[in-house]
C-alpha cells in the first residue's frame, strides 16, 4: 500500500475507525486516483489494498435507460452529433427507441466526442457506452 | 405465452427460468448495472440491462421494466418474490399493457394489500380469523375502549397498510389503549401514508404456520399442504419445514379446504399461500402472501408438484392438472435459508465468493445462484442460497440437513450455516413445534453457534 496524494494513511485510518463504530463489514470506495476496498474480519482486523490507477480509462457517454439506439431523431436524417465535434454536458449525442417512444441519451460532461461505439440499430440496456468522450480542448 | 420477462434475481430468477426451459418458453433476464454477472443473465435467451444498482432504480422501477418487455417481445412478466410481485398497480399496469402477469389479478392482490379488506374476505369465506374489531377503528376513544373491552387484553394495534413486523404494537391492560392508539395511528400515517388501524386478540406463543394453494382461471383450487415458519428472527424466516409437527393432519385438511373456498370466493388464480398463526389447536388467518414464496420448495419435496411450473401454466389460461385427491405429503422437507451475514451479529457481508461447493447426495436439493467467483452486491437481500433435505422422516430430514450442511462450502463471504448447523442440535428445534420466538430466545440466552 503506497501513501498517495488522494488518500492517505491517515484517512485510511480513520475511516477504518468509522467502520468499525458502525459495525461495517466490507468498505469499497473508488474515484479517478484510488480504488480502496476494506475488509474488517471479526477480530477487528483490517485488510486493505489500494491501488494508484497509472492510466486514465477512456471515458465514454453511457446509456441511461434501454433502448434501440439511433443516432438521428427518427422524424430528422440529422445526426445528433459527429465525431471529432465538442459537446456540453446535457447535449443529446442520439436517441433510444422503444416502439413510439424516443428517448434522448445526453453527455454528462463537457467533452470532445469520439469514436462511435454502437451501429444504428442495436438494442442497447442501460450503462451502455455509446461514445468515447475526450477531454475538452484547453481554453 | 411464449416469452417471459423475469422482473426479479437471484435464485428465484433461476428458478423461474429454469421452470420456463422446462415448458419451452424463451425468457428475457433484466438487469440491474450490479447484477450483469448473475448466473441467469448469463442463461436467459436474452438479457437487458434497465438501470442503476438500486432497486429503485432497477428491480422497482415499473416503466423500465414494462418498456423491457416491449424491447425484447416479452408477452408475459413473471414478478418473482419481493420488489414487485405485491404491488398491486404494477400487476394492473401489466394487464392494461396486454401482458400477462403470473401472478393473481391485481384485482386480488389489492383486496388482500389491505389487511382489512383482506380479513374481511377471509371471514366470508369462513377462513378463521384473530377476533378483533370489525375494520378500522374510530375516532372516538370510548368507542374504541368498549370494542377493546369486548375482545379482551392482551391485544395488538395494527396499521391497516402494515407489514413486516412494522407498524404494530401490543398493549396488555386497557390503561394503555389510547396512547397506543394515538402512536400506532402517527406512525402508520408517515410510513404507510394512512392513519388508519385496527385492533385483534394478541397471542402470545403462536407458532406460524402456512397453507399453499394453487388456483386456475376456471375455478379450480387445491392446496398442497402446510409449512411450519415458526424458526423467525425480526420476522424473518430462517427455517421452514413441511409437514408441521404435532398437528393433526384433519384440523389441517380443513384449513386448508377453507382456503380453496376463499381462492374461489375472490377470483384468485396463480399460486398462493395463505398465513396463519396457529395456538391452542386453532389456525387464525394473519396475511395472504399473492405471490411465489421463498420457501415454496419445501411444499415440493413433499408433494413431488413443481409449484413454480404450474403457476406458469395457470398464467397460460390452462386448467390445473391436479385434482385435490391427487395431493399426497410424502416425508418431511426441511429447508435453511442461507444468507451472506454473519452467523453471530447478523451483519451484511457481501463480497466475493472465492468458493461455493454446494452439497448433494440422497434427498437434497440447492437452489442458488452463487458460483466460485462471483461477487455478492451490497445492494439487495442477503439470502445466497437455499439447502434443503428430505427425508422419509422428519428425523432423517434433519440428519440429511446436517450432512449437507456440513459438507457445504462457501468461502471469501460470511454465511449463515453456522448458525443453521447449531440449530440442527438444538434441543427445541429438534423436539419440533416450538413458538415463533424460540429462535430469538435461543439467540438471546447467549447461545451462540
Amino acid at each position: 500500500m503506497t501513501e498517495t496524494s488522494g488518500m492517505s494513511y491517515g484517512a485510511i485510518e480513520r475511516i477504518v475507525r468509522r467502520l468499525e463504530r458502525a459495525q461495517v463489514a466490507t468498505f469499497e470506495y473508488q474515484d479517478e486516483n484510488v480504488c480502496l476496498r476494506l475488509r474488517l474480519g471479526s477480530a477487528g482486523s483490517v485488510q486493505a489494498s489500494a491501488e494508484i490507477k497509472t492510466e486514465k480509462p477512456t471515458e465514454t457517454v453511457r446509456t441511461s435507460a434501454a433502448g434501440v439506439f439511433t443516432s438521428s431523431h427518427p422524424v430528422s436524417n440529422e445526426e445528433a452529433i459527429a465525431p471529432g465535434a465538442s459537446v456540453r454536458a446535457g447535449q443529446i449525442v442520439g436517441y433510444l427507441e422503444v416502439g413510439p417512444l424516443v428517448r434522448p441519451v445526453t453527455a454528462s460532461r463537457d467533452g470532445i466526442i469520439g469514436r462511435r461505439l454502437i451501429d444504428n440499430g442495436t438494442l442497447v440496456g442501460a450503462g451502455q457506452p455509446l461514445f468515447e468522450l475526450q477531454e475538452p480542448k484547453p481554453g | 405465452m411464449k416469452n417471459v420477462l423475469i422482473a426479479n434475481r437471484g435464485e428465484i430468477a433461476l428458478r423461474i427460468l429454469r421452470a420456463c426451459r422446462e415448458l419451452g418458453l424463451q425468457t428475457v433476464a433484466i438487469h440491474s448495472e450490479a447484477d450483469a454477472d448473475l448466473r441467469h443473465v448469463a442463461l436467459a435467451d436474452q438479457a437487458i440491462c434497465i438501470g442503476p444498482a438500486a432497486s429503485a432504480k432497477s428491480y422497482l422501477n415499473q416503466s423500465e421494466i414494462l418498456l423491457a418487455a416491449r424491447l425484447t417481445g416479452a408477452d408475459a412478466i413473471h414478478p418473482g418474490y419481493g420488489f414487485l410481485s405485491e404491488n398491486a398497480d404494477f400487476a394492473q399496469s401489466v394487464e392494461q399493457a396486454g401482458l400477462i402477469f403470473i401472478g393473481p389479478p391485481s384485482a386480488a392482490i389489492r383486496l388482500m394489500g389491505d389487511k382489512v379488506s383482506a380479513k374481511r374476505a377471509m371471514l366470508a369465506a369462513g377462513v378463521p380469523c384473530v377476533v378483533g374489531s370489525d375494520g378500522i377503528l374510530p375516532d372516538d376513544e370510548d368507542a374504541v375502549r368498549a370494542i377493546a373491552d369486548s375482545i379482551g387484553y392482551p391485544l395488538i394495534v395494527k396499521a391497516a397498510n402494515g407489514g413486516g413486523g412494522r407498524g404494530m404494537r401490543i398493549v396488555r391492560e386497557a390503561g394503555e389503549l389510547a396512547s397506543a392508539v394515538n402512536i400506532t395511528r402517527k406512525e402508520a400515517a408517515s410510513a404507510f401514508g394512512s392513519a388508519d388501524v385496527y385492533i385483534e386478540r394478541f397471542l402470545e406463543h403462536p407458532r406460524h404456520v402456512e397453507i399453499q394453494v394453487l388456483a386456475d382461471s376456471h375455478g379450480h383450487a387445491i392446496w398442497l399442504g402446510e409449512r411450519d415458519c415458526s424458526t423467525q428472527r425480526r420476522h424473518q424466516k430462517l427455517i421452514e419445514e413441511a409437514p408441521a409437527p404435532g398437528i393433526p393432519r384433519d384440523t389441517i385438511a380443513a384449513i386448508g379446504e377453507r382456503c380453496c373456498e376463499a381462492c374461489r370466493s375472490f377470483g384468485y388464480t396463480g399460486a398462493g399461500t395463505f398465513e396463519f398463526l396457529y395456538e391452542n389447536g386453532q389456525f387464525y388467518f394473519i396475511e395472504m402472501n399473492t405471490r411465489i414464496q421463498v420457501e415454496h420448495p419445501v411444499t415440493e419435496l413433499v408433494t413431488s408438484v413443481d409449484i413454480v411450473r404450474e403457476q406458469l401454466r395457470i398464467a397460460a389460461g390452462e386448467r390445473l392438472s391436479l385434482r385435490q385427491a391427487d395431493i399426497e405429503v410424502r416425508g418431511h422437507a426441511i429447508e435453511c435459508r442461507i444468507n451472506a451475514e454473519d452467523s453471530i451479529n447478523f451483519s451484511p457481508s457481501p463480497g466475493r465468493v472465492e468458493a461455493w461447493i454446494p452439497p448433494g447426495g440422497p434427498g437434497i436439493r440447492v437452489e442458488s445462484h452463487l458460483y466460485s467467483g462471483y461477487t455478492v452486491p451490497p445492494h439487495y437481500d442477503s439470502l445466497v442460497a437455499k439447502i434443503l433435505a428430505h427425508g422419509s422422516t422428519r428425523d432423517e430430514a434433519i440428519a440429511r440437513m446436517k450432512g449437507a450442511l456440513s459438507e457445504t462450502t462457501i468461502t471469501g463471504i460470511q454465511t449463515t450455516i453456522a448458525l443453521h448447523r447449531s440449530l440442527m442440535d438444538e434441543p427445541g428445534f429438534v423436539a419440533g413445534g416450538m413458538d415463533i420466538h424460540h429462535l430469538e430466545r435461543w439467540l438471546g440466552g447467549g447461545i451462540r453457534p
